[in-house]
């Protein structure tokens, strides 16, 4: 399920190339769009997927990532830890919307069927670049509790709300509520110091 | 954390639904504050996404992206095409006047109640969608029974459709009605809200599947929000 494109990957060069790019982008250069496009259109996409679990819907979110991100280029903040980082979560957040907006037309089996892949292991050659920020989200959270830790983790990649993390834990919404708040008062503390 | 600082981490996690998730995006739009914090959160997050790998989206997919940028052609959110702003500013003239015919008319019928209530302006509403983007105009009827709903210049995707909402200060959004895009809405308001359709109620707009939310409350994005002025 996931390929791995040869070229885009190595080390922080094309980091640096991206966040560079970003802000010609924010000028209206076209060709700059495509410099991000190909430094973070896998990455991306794979975040749809995840969120989507449809190749095609995943698609259409992409695309309508990478339009808005033309239409309202002066929208990134240069003050933001990385240009990938924000893409990242731009991209997270439409293909979430996406899922909202259209899950009543969703196959509910589709949705258990996937749920079950929730727990990916984290992948072994983690990009040195993000070596330093990555070890301290993952410390963090293993410093929570199990019942604190995996619905973070679940939202955080699956897209779900309060009410559904209850739903399909079987877990009352306020004990979900309550946990998952000690949870990020604990992560937020953690980061932090 | 406050109140305030956890919403931010739980707006950035997506856990929000229904009124929560309003109160959250009004602060995204209005509190530079909130919305710093949760850019923090997200970039905390963000190194996650490392374990989710990469994937090579399909080679036209840059195509796609180019012709929908050159021709802006409708996406699968219900979408907007700019070139029909001007034709939407007509329209919107032409709803104000069919508002106000209507308003006329709604006097003279003999269904209409004679009285105080009957004399008073009719409430409207411009929920505007963003930049270069058509507004929905809401036009409620002096009896307070019927609206006039305007989403002149929205083209449906054949997915999604807009939903009308009256937010109320405390509880939960209420449905005023499924829209159909790119045409006046001549919609009944139901008994039970009338009366909290008045000056300085807001109204909400939010992207939902086609029929409506399935829950009964917002489920997609919130796209425009407006508070009831008399005119």
């Amino acid at each position: 399920m996931l390929n791995r494109p040869p070229a885009t990957d190595s080390g922080s060069e094309p980091q640096s190339a991206l966040d560079a790019a970003m802000a010609r982008l924010a000028q209206g250069d076209r060709t700059a769009l495509r410099t991000v496009y190909d430094a973070s259109a896998a990455k991306l996409f794979a975040i749809c997927l995840r969120i989507l679990r449809d190749r095609s819907e995943a698609e259409d979110a992409l695309q309508d990532v990478y339009v808005n991100l033309w239409r309202r280029a002066d929208r990134f903040d240069a003050s933001r830890a990385s240009a990938i980082a924000w893409l990242s979560s731009f991209a997270r957040n439409r293909a979430i919307d996406r899922l909202r907006s259209g899950r009543v037309l969703r196959q509910s089996g589709s949705i258990d069927e996937a749920a079950s892949v929730a727990d990916l292991q984290p992948l072994p050659d983690r990009q040195a670049e993000d070596a330093q920020e990555s070890a301290r989200i993952h410390h963090c959270l293993d410093e929570l509790e199990d019942q604190q830790r995996e619905p973070i983790r679940r939202a955080f990649f699956e897209g779900l709300t309060y009410a559904e993390l209850a739903t399909k834990s079987g877990t009352p919404l306020g004990t979900m509520k309550s946990r998952i708040r000690r949870g990020l008062t604990r992560l937020k503390a953690c980061l932090e110091s | 954390m406050s109140p305030r600082e956890t919403m931010a981490a739980e707006y950035a996690l997506g856990l929000l639904e229904g009124v929560e998730l309003l109160e959250a995006r009004g602060l995204m739009a209005n509190d530079s504050d909130f919305s710093q914090q949760v850019g923090w959160w997200e970039d905390r997050f963000a190194p996650l996404f490392v374990e989710l790998g990469e994937d090579v989206p399909p080679a036209d997919l840059w195509k796609r992206i180019q012709a929908a940028i050159d021709a802006p052609a409708p996406p699968s959110e219900a979408i907007i095409l700019r070139q029909r702003l001007r034709i939407w500013q007509g329209a919107a003239t032409l709803a104000a006047l069919a508002a106000v015919v209507l308003a006329f008319f709604t006097f003279i019928t003999p269904h209409s109640e004679v009285g105080p209530i009957s004399q008073t302006a009719p409430l409207v509403a411009s929920l505007d969608m963003g930049k270069n983007k058509p507004r929905i105009g809401v036009t409620v009827m002096p009896d307070a029974k019927e609206m006039l709903v305007s989403t002149a210049g929205i083209v449906s995707d054949g997915k999604h459709q807009h939903q009308l909402w009256l937010v109320p200060a405390t509880g939960d959004p209420r449905s005023l009605g499924v829209l159909t895009a790119d045409r006046e809405n001549r919609m009944a308001i139901p008994p039970m809200l009338s009366s909290r359709l008045d000056q300085g109620a807001t109204l909400a707009v939010s992207v939902e599947p086609m029929g409506g939310s399935p829950t009964g409350l917002p489920t997609g994005p919130v796209v425009a929000t407006a508070k009831l002025e008399k005119i």
